[in-house]
Protein backbone atom coordinates (compact mmCIF):
# COMPACT_ATOMS: atom_id res chain seq x y z
CA UNK A 1 0.00 0.00 0.00
CA UNK A 2 2.73 2.58 0.59
CA UNK A 3 4.12 1.94 -2.80
CA UNK A 4 0.38 2.50 -4.33
CA UNK A 5 0.52 5.78 -2.49
CA UNK A 6 4.04 7.10 -3.07
CA UNK A 7 4.11 6.30 -6.74
CA UNK A 8 3.05 9.67 -8.69
CA UNK A 9 1.72 7.65 -12.07
CA UNK A 10 -0.79 5.94 -10.26
CA UNK A 11 -2.34 8.64 -8.46
CA UNK A 12 -1.99 10.83 -11.82
CA UNK A 13 -3.68 7.55 -13.71
CA UNK A 14 -6.54 7.72 -11.12
CA UNK A 15 -6.67 11.47 -10.99
CA UNK A 16 -7.71 11.24 -14.76
CA UNK A 17 -10.08 8.53 -14.14
CA UNK A 18 -12.35 10.41 -11.65
CA UNK A 19 -12.13 13.28 -13.78
CA UNK A 20 -13.37 11.36 -17.11
CA UNK A 21 -15.99 9.46 -15.31
CA UNK A 22 -17.23 12.91 -13.84
CA UNK A 23 -17.30 14.75 -17.39
CA UNK A 24 -18.98 11.62 -18.63
CA UNK A 25 -22.87 12.40 -18.13
CA UNK A 26 -24.89 9.42 -17.58
CA UNK A 27 -26.03 7.78 -20.78
CA UNK A 28 -28.38 5.30 -19.18
CA UNK A 29 -31.56 5.33 -20.92
CA UNK A 30 -34.86 4.88 -19.12
CA UNK A 31 -38.69 4.65 -19.12
CA UNK A 32 -39.87 8.11 -17.79
CA UNK A 33 -43.27 10.17 -17.87
CA UNK A 34 -43.25 13.49 -16.46
CA UNK A 35 -46.15 14.97 -15.60
CA UNK A 36 -46.91 18.99 -16.80
CA UNK A 37 -45.50 21.00 -14.02
CA UNK A 38 -48.40 22.62 -11.64
CA UNK A 39 -47.91 26.36 -11.90
CA UNK A 40 -49.23 28.85 -9.22
CA UNK A 41 -49.11 32.17 -9.96
CA UNK A 42 -48.23 34.99 -7.34
CA UNK A 43 -48.77 38.45 -8.31
CA UNK A 44 -49.12 41.28 -5.56
CA UNK A 45 -51.96 43.80 -5.66
CA UNK A 46 -51.84 45.95 -8.38
CA UNK A 47 -52.38 49.78 -6.53
CA UNK A 48 -51.62 52.74 -8.42
CA UNK A 49 -52.41 56.00 -9.15
CA UNK A 50 -52.93 58.14 -12.15
CA UNK A 51 -53.57 61.55 -13.82
CA UNK A 52 -56.18 62.08 -16.54
CA UNK A 53 -57.73 65.12 -18.42
CA UNK A 54 -55.48 67.43 -20.55
CA UNK A 55 -52.77 64.87 -20.81
CA UNK A 56 -51.18 64.06 -23.93
CA UNK A 57 -48.14 61.54 -24.17
CA UNK A 58 -47.83 61.94 -20.63
CA UNK A 59 -47.30 65.58 -20.48
CA UNK A 60 -49.52 68.40 -19.06
CA UNK A 61 -51.39 69.95 -22.03
CA UNK A 62 -53.82 73.34 -22.12
CA UNK A 63 -56.33 72.68 -25.10
CA UNK A 64 -58.15 76.15 -24.93
CA UNK A 65 -54.94 77.92 -24.24
CA UNK A 66 -53.35 76.22 -27.43
CA UNK A 67 -56.21 76.87 -29.54
CA UNK A 68 -56.11 80.62 -28.93
CA UNK A 69 -52.31 80.87 -29.10
CA UNK A 70 -52.80 78.92 -32.39
CA UNK A 71 -55.48 81.81 -33.98
CA UNK A 72 -54.99 84.74 -32.26
CA UNK A 73 -50.99 84.43 -31.43
CA UNK A 74 -52.05 85.45 -27.69
CA UNK A 75 -54.28 84.49 -24.75
CA UNK A 76 -56.67 86.84 -23.50
CA UNK A 77 -54.75 87.41 -19.84
CA UNK A 78 -57.09 87.68 -17.03
CA UNK A 79 -59.88 84.99 -18.55
CA UNK A 80 -59.95 81.84 -17.32
CA UNK A 81 -59.02 78.88 -19.55
CA UNK A 82 -61.10 75.65 -19.02
CA UNK A 83 -58.92 73.37 -18.07
CA UNK A 84 -59.44 69.19 -16.74
CA UNK A 85 -56.89 67.45 -14.73
CA UNK A 86 -58.58 64.86 -13.01
CA UNK A 87 -56.98 61.57 -10.52
CA UNK A 88 -57.87 58.47 -11.04
CA UNK A 89 -57.47 55.57 -8.43
CA UNK A 90 -56.28 52.69 -11.52
CA UNK A 91 -55.80 49.55 -8.97
CA UNK A 92 -56.68 46.31 -10.13
CA UNK A 93 -60.36 45.80 -9.55
CA UNK A 94 -60.47 42.83 -8.10
CA UNK A 95 -58.86 44.23 -4.59
CA UNK A 96 -60.99 47.12 -4.48
CA UNK A 97 -58.35 49.21 -2.61
CA UNK A 98 -59.73 52.48 -1.90
CA UNK A 99 -56.96 55.41 -1.59
CA UNK A 100 -56.25 58.94 -0.03
CA UNK A 101 -54.82 61.11 -2.72
CA UNK A 102 -52.49 64.00 -1.73
CA UNK A 103 -51.42 66.08 -4.96
CA UNK A 104 -48.42 68.31 -5.20
CA UNK A 105 -48.68 71.57 -7.50
CA UNK A 106 -45.43 73.99 -8.25
CA UNK A 107 -46.04 76.71 -10.85
CA UNK A 108 -43.22 78.79 -12.34
CA UNK A 109 -42.28 80.91 -14.95
CA UNK A 110 -39.18 80.15 -17.09
CA UNK A 111 -37.94 82.12 -19.72
CA UNK A 112 -37.42 81.41 -23.45
CA UNK A 113 -34.33 78.93 -22.69
CA UNK A 114 -36.57 76.85 -20.40
CA UNK A 115 -34.51 77.90 -17.33
CA UNK A 116 -36.78 79.03 -14.13
CA UNK A 117 -37.26 82.62 -13.54
CA UNK A 118 -37.42 83.05 -9.80
CA UNK A 119 -37.62 86.82 -10.39
CA UNK A 120 -41.43 86.50 -11.51
CA UNK A 121 -44.56 85.35 -9.64
CA UNK A 122 -46.08 82.12 -9.66
CA UNK A 123 -48.86 83.31 -7.85
CA UNK A 124 -50.10 85.16 -11.37
CA UNK A 125 -50.53 81.56 -12.10
CA UNK A 126 -54.28 80.97 -10.80
CA UNK A 127 -55.40 77.24 -10.95
CA UNK A 128 -58.75 76.39 -10.08
CA UNK A 129 -59.04 73.80 -7.65
CA UNK A 130 -62.79 71.31 -7.92
CA UNK A 131 -64.25 70.84 -4.37
CA UNK A 132 -63.35 68.31 -2.24
CA UNK A 133 -59.48 69.56 -1.99
CA UNK A 134 -58.02 70.64 1.70
CA UNK A 135 -54.77 72.80 1.98
CA UNK A 136 -51.87 71.76 4.10
CA UNK A 137 -50.38 74.80 4.38
CA UNK A 138 -47.19 73.81 6.15
CA UNK A 139 -45.87 71.86 3.38
CA UNK A 140 -47.38 74.88 0.73
CA UNK A 141 -45.97 78.09 0.59
CA UNK A 142 -48.43 80.10 -0.47
CA UNK A 143 -47.56 83.13 2.24
CA UNK A 144 -43.78 83.12 0.94
CA UNK A 145 -42.51 85.01 -1.46
CA UNK A 146 -42.09 82.86 -4.19
CA UNK A 147 -45.75 80.98 -3.53
CA UNK A 148 -44.44 78.24 -5.88
CA UNK A 149 -45.95 74.94 -4.09
CA UNK A 150 -48.98 74.10 -2.98
CA UNK A 151 -50.30 70.60 -0.97
CA UNK A 152 -53.68 69.40 -1.92
CA UNK A 153 -55.30 66.62 -0.36
CA UNK A 154 -58.56 64.85 -1.29
CA UNK A 155 -60.84 64.57 1.48
CA UNK A 156 -62.14 61.47 0.74
CA UNK A 157 -60.89 57.93 -0.03
CA UNK A 158 -61.06 57.62 -3.86
CA UNK A 159 -62.90 54.43 -4.60
CA UNK A 160 -60.87 51.58 -6.39
CA UNK A 161 -61.99 52.62 -10.82
CA UNK A 162 -62.77 56.24 -9.42
CA UNK A 163 -61.67 59.54 -10.99
CA UNK A 164 -61.82 62.83 -8.37
CA UNK A 165 -61.77 66.29 -10.55
CA UNK A 166 -58.77 68.01 -9.76
CA UNK A 167 -58.08 71.62 -11.83
CA UNK A 168 -60.64 72.80 -13.50
CA UNK A 169 -59.69 76.33 -14.64
CA UNK A 170 -56.53 78.30 -15.37
CA UNK A 171 -56.03 82.23 -15.78
CA UNK A 172 -52.93 84.43 -16.02
CA UNK A 173 -53.78 86.98 -13.68
CA UNK A 174 -53.87 90.86 -15.22
CA UNK A 175 -51.56 92.28 -13.23
CA UNK A 176 -48.71 90.44 -15.83
CA UNK A 177 -49.76 93.41 -18.39
CA UNK A 178 -48.89 95.91 -15.82
CA UNK A 179 -45.33 95.27 -14.95
CA UNK A 180 -43.10 96.95 -17.09
CA UNK A 181 -39.33 97.56 -16.93
CA UNK A 182 -37.26 100.51 -18.53
CA UNK A 183 -34.83 99.71 -21.32
CA UNK A 184 -32.57 102.74 -21.91
CA UNK A 185 -30.57 103.57 -24.76
CA UNK A 186 -29.18 106.27 -25.38
CA UNK A 187 -31.92 107.98 -26.93
CA UNK A 188 -34.72 106.29 -25.81
CA UNK A 189 -36.71 104.93 -22.99
CA UNK A 190 -38.65 101.97 -24.24
CA UNK A 191 -41.12 100.37 -21.78
CA UNK A 192 -40.44 96.81 -22.13
CA UNK A 193 -43.52 93.88 -20.61
CA UNK A 194 -41.28 91.90 -17.98
CA UNK A 195 -43.76 88.93 -18.63
CA UNK A 196 -43.72 88.87 -22.25
CA UNK A 197 -42.49 85.86 -23.68
CA UNK A 198 -42.38 84.11 -20.48
CA UNK A 199 -43.42 80.10 -20.06
CA UNK A 200 -45.95 78.79 -17.65
CA UNK A 201 -44.96 75.83 -16.37
CA UNK A 202 -47.18 73.86 -14.30
CA UNK A 203 -46.09 70.37 -12.43
CA UNK A 204 -48.22 67.89 -10.54
CA UNK A 205 -47.27 64.86 -8.81
CA UNK A 206 -50.08 62.21 -7.24
CA UNK A 207 -49.28 60.40 -4.31
CA UNK A 208 -51.72 57.52 -3.25
CA UNK A 209 -51.08 55.30 -0.04
CA UNK A 210 -53.63 52.73 1.70
CA UNK A 211 -56.99 53.90 3.78
CA UNK A 212 -56.37 50.61 5.82
CA UNK A 213 -54.75 52.06 9.06
CA UNK A 214 -55.51 55.45 7.94
CA UNK A 215 -53.88 57.96 10.06
CA UNK A 216 -50.45 55.31 10.49
CA UNK A 217 -50.58 54.59 6.35
CA UNK A 218 -50.67 58.37 5.72
CA UNK A 219 -47.64 59.10 8.19
CA UNK A 220 -45.95 56.50 6.93
CA UNK A 221 -45.83 57.27 3.21
CA UNK A 222 -45.73 61.39 3.62
CA UNK A 223 -44.86 62.33 7.00
CA UNK A 224 -47.68 64.48 8.00
CA UNK A 225 -50.13 64.34 10.59
CA UNK A 226 -53.87 63.14 9.10
CA UNK A 227 -56.86 62.84 11.62
CA UNK A 228 -59.24 60.86 10.16
CA UNK A 229 -62.95 60.19 10.91
CA UNK A 230 -62.24 56.11 11.50
CA UNK A 231 -59.41 54.15 11.50
CA UNK A 232 -59.67 52.58 8.11
CA UNK A 233 -61.11 54.41 4.95
CA UNK A 234 -62.42 57.60 6.75
CA UNK A 235 -62.18 60.77 5.58
CA UNK A 236 -59.87 63.05 5.92
CA UNK A 237 -61.06 65.64 9.19
CA UNK A 238 -57.44 67.74 9.09
CA UNK A 239 -53.81 67.81 7.75
CA UNK A 240 -51.07 69.10 9.96
CA UNK A 241 -47.13 68.74 9.63
CA UNK B 1 -11.45 32.48 29.75
CA UNK B 2 -11.77 32.36 25.78
CA UNK B 3 -14.81 30.59 25.49
CA UNK B 4 -16.43 33.22 28.12
CA UNK B 5 -15.35 36.08 26.46
CA UNK B 6 -16.77 35.07 22.85
CA UNK B 7 -20.20 34.58 24.67
CA UNK B 8 -19.66 38.44 26.37
CA UNK B 9 -18.82 39.38 22.22
CA UNK B 10 -21.77 37.30 21.25
CA UNK B 11 -24.63 38.67 23.39
CA UNK B 12 -23.37 42.33 22.54
CA UNK B 13 -24.05 41.30 19.16
CA UNK B 14 -27.17 40.51 19.85
CA UNK B 15 -28.42 43.23 21.57
CA UNK B 16 -27.55 45.65 18.67
CA UNK B 17 -28.76 43.76 16.01
CA UNK B 18 -31.82 43.81 18.03
CA UNK B 19 -32.01 47.14 18.82
CA UNK B 20 -30.45 48.58 15.61
CA UNK B 21 -32.95 47.61 13.29
CA UNK B 22 -36.58 48.77 13.51
CA UNK B 23 -39.87 47.03 12.80
CA UNK B 24 -40.09 46.77 9.01
CA UNK B 25 -44.04 48.11 8.40
CA UNK B 26 -44.99 48.54 4.41
CA UNK B 27 -48.13 50.21 3.19
CA UNK B 28 -49.40 50.51 -0.33
CA UNK B 29 -48.01 53.95 -1.96
CA UNK B 30 -48.25 55.19 -5.69
CA UNK B 31 -47.05 58.21 -7.30
CA UNK B 32 -46.88 59.92 -10.63
CA UNK B 33 -46.21 62.94 -12.31
CA UNK B 34 -47.05 65.61 -15.03
CA UNK B 35 -45.75 68.70 -16.31
CA UNK B 36 -46.65 71.11 -18.88
CA UNK B 37 -47.01 74.87 -19.99
CA UNK B 38 -47.40 77.52 -22.29
CA UNK B 39 -46.30 80.95 -23.28
CA UNK B 40 -47.55 84.32 -23.11
CA UNK B 41 -47.38 87.18 -24.85
CA UNK B 42 -47.96 90.54 -23.79
CA UNK B 43 -47.42 93.91 -25.96
CA UNK B 44 -49.31 96.72 -27.26
CA UNK B 45 -51.62 97.68 -29.84
CA UNK B 46 -50.55 101.03 -31.41
CA UNK B 47 -53.39 103.12 -32.81
CA UNK B 48 -52.41 105.10 -36.37
CA UNK B 49 -54.97 107.67 -36.75
CA UNK B 50 -56.95 108.97 -39.77
CA UNK B 51 -58.73 112.47 -39.98
CA UNK B 52 -60.69 114.15 -42.90
CA UNK B 53 -61.95 117.19 -42.61
CA UNK B 54 -64.90 118.19 -44.00
CA UNK B 55 -66.59 122.17 -43.73
CA UNK B 56 -64.63 122.61 -40.05
CA UNK B 57 -65.61 119.59 -38.90
CA UNK B 58 -62.86 116.31 -38.24
CA UNK B 59 -63.77 113.26 -39.14
CA UNK B 60 -61.79 110.66 -37.15
CA UNK B 61 -61.12 106.93 -37.31
CA UNK B 62 -58.18 105.28 -35.63
CA UNK B 63 -56.59 101.81 -36.71
CA UNK B 64 -55.12 99.10 -34.63
CA UNK B 65 -51.89 98.52 -36.06
CA UNK B 66 -50.05 96.41 -33.70
CA UNK B 67 -50.54 92.97 -32.15
CA UNK B 68 -52.97 92.66 -29.64
CA UNK B 69 -56.38 94.33 -29.24
CA UNK B 70 -56.88 97.93 -27.62
CA UNK B 71 -58.99 100.28 -26.60
CA UNK B 72 -58.29 103.86 -27.52
CA UNK B 73 -59.02 107.70 -27.35
CA UNK B 74 -58.97 110.78 -28.72
CA UNK B 75 -58.19 114.11 -27.53
CA UNK B 76 -58.25 117.47 -29.07
CA UNK B 77 -55.80 120.36 -28.69
CA UNK B 78 -56.64 123.55 -30.07
CA UNK B 79 -56.56 127.30 -29.05
CA UNK B 80 -58.44 129.94 -27.19
CA UNK B 81 -59.82 131.24 -30.32
CA UNK B 82 -61.76 128.41 -31.60
CA UNK B 83 -64.27 126.01 -29.95
CA UNK B 84 -64.45 121.97 -30.64
CA UNK B 85 -67.79 120.08 -29.74
CA UNK B 86 -68.49 116.40 -29.96
CA UNK B 87 -71.01 115.40 -32.18
CA UNK B 88 -72.08 112.14 -30.82
CA UNK B 89 -71.88 108.89 -33.16
CA UNK B 90 -72.22 105.39 -31.94
CA UNK B 91 -69.88 103.92 -29.87
CA UNK B 92 -68.13 107.48 -28.87
CA UNK B 93 -68.70 109.72 -25.99
CA UNK B 94 -67.05 112.67 -24.12
CA UNK B 95 -64.88 111.02 -21.01
CA UNK B 96 -65.60 114.51 -19.69
CA UNK B 97 -61.63 114.77 -18.96
CA UNK B 98 -60.98 116.21 -21.78
CA UNK B 99 -60.48 112.63 -23.98
CA UNK B 100 -63.33 111.24 -26.34
CA UNK B 101 -63.83 107.47 -25.94
CA UNK B 102 -64.41 104.53 -28.22
CA UNK B 103 -66.36 101.93 -26.17
CA UNK B 104 -65.53 98.79 -28.15
CA UNK B 105 -61.96 96.81 -28.37
CA UNK B 106 -60.24 97.38 -31.55
CA UNK B 107 -58.92 93.87 -32.96
CA UNK B 108 -55.20 94.12 -34.35
CA UNK B 109 -55.85 95.41 -37.98
CA UNK B 110 -59.25 97.10 -37.34
CA UNK B 111 -60.04 100.34 -36.90
CA UNK B 112 -62.80 102.14 -35.49
CA UNK B 113 -66.57 102.91 -37.92
CA UNK B 114 -65.89 104.71 -40.64
CA UNK B 115 -69.56 105.02 -41.36
CA UNK B 116 -69.90 106.33 -37.14
CA UNK B 117 -66.43 108.42 -37.16
CA UNK B 118 -65.47 110.47 -34.20
CA UNK B 119 -66.78 114.22 -35.10
CA UNK B 120 -65.40 117.03 -34.04
CA UNK B 121 -67.08 120.29 -34.88
CA UNK B 122 -64.82 123.64 -34.92
CA UNK B 123 -66.25 126.39 -34.39
CA UNK B 124 -64.59 130.12 -34.85
CA UNK B 125 -64.84 132.53 -32.25
CA UNK B 126 -66.72 136.11 -33.35
CA UNK B 127 -65.00 138.05 -35.13
CA UNK B 128 -61.18 136.18 -35.10
CA UNK B 129 -59.57 136.15 -38.46
CA UNK B 130 -56.13 134.26 -37.66
CA UNK B 131 -55.19 131.17 -38.49
CA UNK B 132 -55.48 127.87 -36.28
CA UNK B 133 -54.55 124.25 -35.86
CA UNK B 134 -56.66 121.72 -34.35
CA UNK B 135 -54.80 118.73 -33.15
CA UNK B 136 -55.97 115.37 -32.66
CA UNK B 137 -53.88 112.98 -29.97
CA UNK B 138 -54.70 109.54 -30.23
CA UNK B 139 -53.98 107.08 -27.27
CA UNK B 140 -54.47 103.05 -27.22
CA UNK B 141 -54.16 100.63 -23.89
CA UNK B 142 -54.54 96.88 -24.04
CA UNK B 143 -57.70 95.13 -23.68
CA UNK B 144 -58.14 93.10 -19.89
CA UNK B 145 -60.54 90.57 -19.42
CA UNK B 146 -62.29 89.63 -16.56
CA UNK B 147 -62.56 85.28 -15.56
CA UNK B 148 -65.51 85.06 -18.03
CA UNK B 149 -63.72 86.22 -20.93
CA UNK B 150 -65.31 89.72 -21.10
CA UNK B 151 -63.99 92.56 -22.07
CA UNK B 152 -62.73 94.89 -18.79
CA UNK B 153 -64.06 98.49 -19.86
CA UNK B 154 -64.00 100.57 -16.99
CA UNK B 155 -60.97 99.55 -14.64
CA UNK B 156 -58.78 99.72 -17.40
CA UNK B 157 -60.05 102.14 -20.10
CA UNK B 158 -60.73 105.20 -17.69
CA UNK B 159 -57.57 104.77 -15.88
CA UNK B 160 -55.13 107.48 -17.20
CA UNK B 161 -51.80 105.62 -16.66
CA UNK B 162 -52.80 102.71 -18.95
CA UNK B 163 -52.52 104.63 -22.25
CA UNK B 164 -49.93 104.89 -24.36
CA UNK B 165 -49.42 107.37 -27.41
CA UNK B 166 -50.28 106.41 -31.01
CA UNK B 167 -48.26 107.47 -33.94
Amino acid sequence: MKKFYKSPLMILALGLIVLGASSVGATRAAIMYQTAAEHVNFSTAVFSVDITGDIADGKLTFPAIENDIEEKGFIDIGKKYPETVKIVNNSNEETGYKEYVRVVVQKSWKNADGKKNQTLDPALIKLEVADGWIINEAESNNNDKYKEQTVYYLKKPLECGQEASFITGITVDNKVTQIVKDVTTESTITHEYVYDGQRVDVSIRADAVQTHNAEEAIYAAWGVKATCSAIDDGDIVSITQ
Amino acid sequence: MKTKLLFIIAAIALVISTVAVKPAMAFFTDTIQTQGGFKISVGDGTPEIDEKVEDLTKKITIKNTGDYPIFVRAKAIYPDNCTVTLTVTEGWSDGGDGYYYYANPIAPGESTPVDTPLTLAITRKVGDTGTFNVIIVQEATKVAYDENGNVIWDAVAISQSNYNLGQ
